[in-house]
């Protein structure tokens, strides 16, 4: 089991500016709530096939409000 | 400690430069590039700023909250003598220029607006409007002109579909936005454009405080207005703000996209080949073209280290976007227009939390542009040679003069 790599994702919708780039970019693990467009996280440890579209997610978000870890 | 010599020193050069090939960026911005994390340049006024070239001193830069937004801030860099006005009456300045917390407190009153799937819920209404806009024109003389066909009138219509703004001001609207980029009109041209539109905005948002509809003014006005949470003074700017940047930058970006999909056959082929590629092809017409030609500017509060230079407060610095969209450590082989190239990492929309609100619509609307004249206008080509296509370089959103095509 070990050598499935995991990503944790956490998110902090204070610094969210709603521009909803994850939404779009990784619908599988990011959300928007409809009336503020705040991040909603819908699965902090995506499965492997996800890593690549949130690892962009967080690189994409313009407000540093996506963090991604290793493990 | 701007106040230097108004010449250009070897070490910096006069910004911008100018262009060489009228889609590519100037060369020296790739030199710049390849040397060190922000390099210092010399302004039309004199000033000395610094200029940021790479993917990463911009990303740095714009998410970086030590860096102003705010014009009147010691050492903005003053990009073209319009931002002097701006400066001059900072009373009406909308979000784009403020800082947070005041900057997040009036954008977010929008968000919800132009949330991305508000923008896809209007698809089907730009689509309409293209097929019966197009209808027309493929009707009648050719050549057709896709500029003034539909690169200006197409945000225009959906920006007033947004406000539910009567079609008879849309000429008005239309004319007073273009003059605000214009770099053609002087200092006072520009104040009194703004003043007029600023005018017909008090009346519209008095009118809908008076008998409130269903749309964006009416919206504000009944959530955020009524209950003290918006001024009028505060809302003008604002509906300023949404008019001006929804008409030129799309204008713009629609006018160069269609030369490039109606000059590379390989784009067009892309996608007849994957009619679906389109997002993909208008993420990377985006980047490749960077409409806001001379970059975002800031100034930074405190001394702010980026990688080798030292940035100090008070210094103004400016964000080439285009440079940064072309940087091979992101782009490889950047100056290529690539249709399967993935390359949602530009910033053609800017970066940070003043990133483009707008983007989603602007992507709905070039999304159907560009397939709306494919569909409309098999084998379109350029009906002039493309040495004699009139560039507007004087307009802060780069783009074509006119596109006349045939087919």
């Amino acid at each position: 089991m070990s050598d499935i790599p995991r990503l944790t994702i956490s998110i902090d919708p204070a610094a969210c500016c709603a521009m909803g780039r994850c939404a779009a970019t990784a619908p599988e693990v990011f959300d928007q709530d409809p009336d503020t467009g705040t991040v909603v996280l819908l699965d902090a440890t995506p499965p492997p096939e996800l890593h690549a579209p949130a690892r962009l997610c967080a690189e994409l978000c313009p407000c540093e409000a996506i963090t991604v870890t290793e493990g | 400690m701007n106040e230097t010599a108004p010449l250009a020193e070897e070490s910096a050069p006069v910004y911008p430069m100018p262009r060489v090939s009228p889609v590519d960026p100037p060369p020296p911005l790739a030199e710049l590039r390849a040397g060190k994390a922000a390099s210092r340049v010399t302004l039309w006024d004199g000033s000395q700023v610094w200029l940021v070239t790479s993917h990463a001193g911009v990303k740095a830069v714009l998410g970086d909250r030590r860096f102003t937004a705010v014009t009147s801030a010691p050492g903005f860099p003053m990009l073209t003598r319009i931002s002097q006005l701006v400066r001059a009456k900072p009373a009406s300045a909308s979000f784009i220029r403020m800082d947070d917390p005041e900057h997040s407190r009036l954008r977010s009153m929008l968000t919800r607006d132009f949330l991305a799937r508000r923008a896809e819920a209007l698809r089907p209404a730009v689509r309409e409007l293209l097929d019966e806009m197009l209808a027309k024109l493929v009707t009648g003389e050719r050549p057709v002109d896709l500029v003034a066909g539909l690169a200006i009138p197409v945000p225009s219509r959906v920006i007033t579909l947004l406000f539910g703004a009567g079609d008879d001001r849309r000429e008005f609207i239309e004319s007073r936005s273009a003059i605000l980029v214009d770099r053609g009109y002087t200092p006072d041209q520009v104040a009194a454009a703004r003043d007029e539109l600023d005018g017909y905005l008090r009346e519209l948002v008095e009118e809908r405080l008076a008998d409130p509809g269903d749309d964006l003014i009416s919206r504000l006005v009944l959530d955020q207005v009524r209950p003290g949470k918006l001024s009028i003074d505060e809302m003008v700017p604002m509906c300023r703000l949404l008019l001006v940047a929804g008409h030129g930058t799309t204008t713009s970006q629609a006018g160069l996209g269609l030369l490039s999909l109606i000059t590379d056959p390989g784009l067009t082929e892309a996608l007849a080949e994957d009619p679906g590629l389109m997002p993909k092809m208008v993420e990377e017409l985006l980047r490749f073209h960077s409409i806001v030609q001379n970059g975002l500017a800031r100034a930074a509060t405190e001394d702010v280290e980026l990688d080798d230079v030292v940035i100090r407060a008070g210094e103004g610095v400016v964000l080439s976007l285009s440079a940064a969209n072309r940087d091979e450590q992101i782009f490889p082989d950047p100056d290529r227009l690539d249709p399967h190239r993935d390359a949602r990492r530009h910033f053609a929309f800017g970066h940070g939390m003043h990133q483009c609100l707008g983007q989603w619509l602007a992507r709905v609307e070039l999304e159907e542009i560009y397939a709306a004249v494919l569909r409309w206008m098999p084998g379109a080509r350029l009906a002039i040679p493309f040495e004699e296509l009139e560039f507007r370089h004087e307009v802060s959103s780069y783009g074509l003069g006119s596109l006349p095509v045939t087919w």
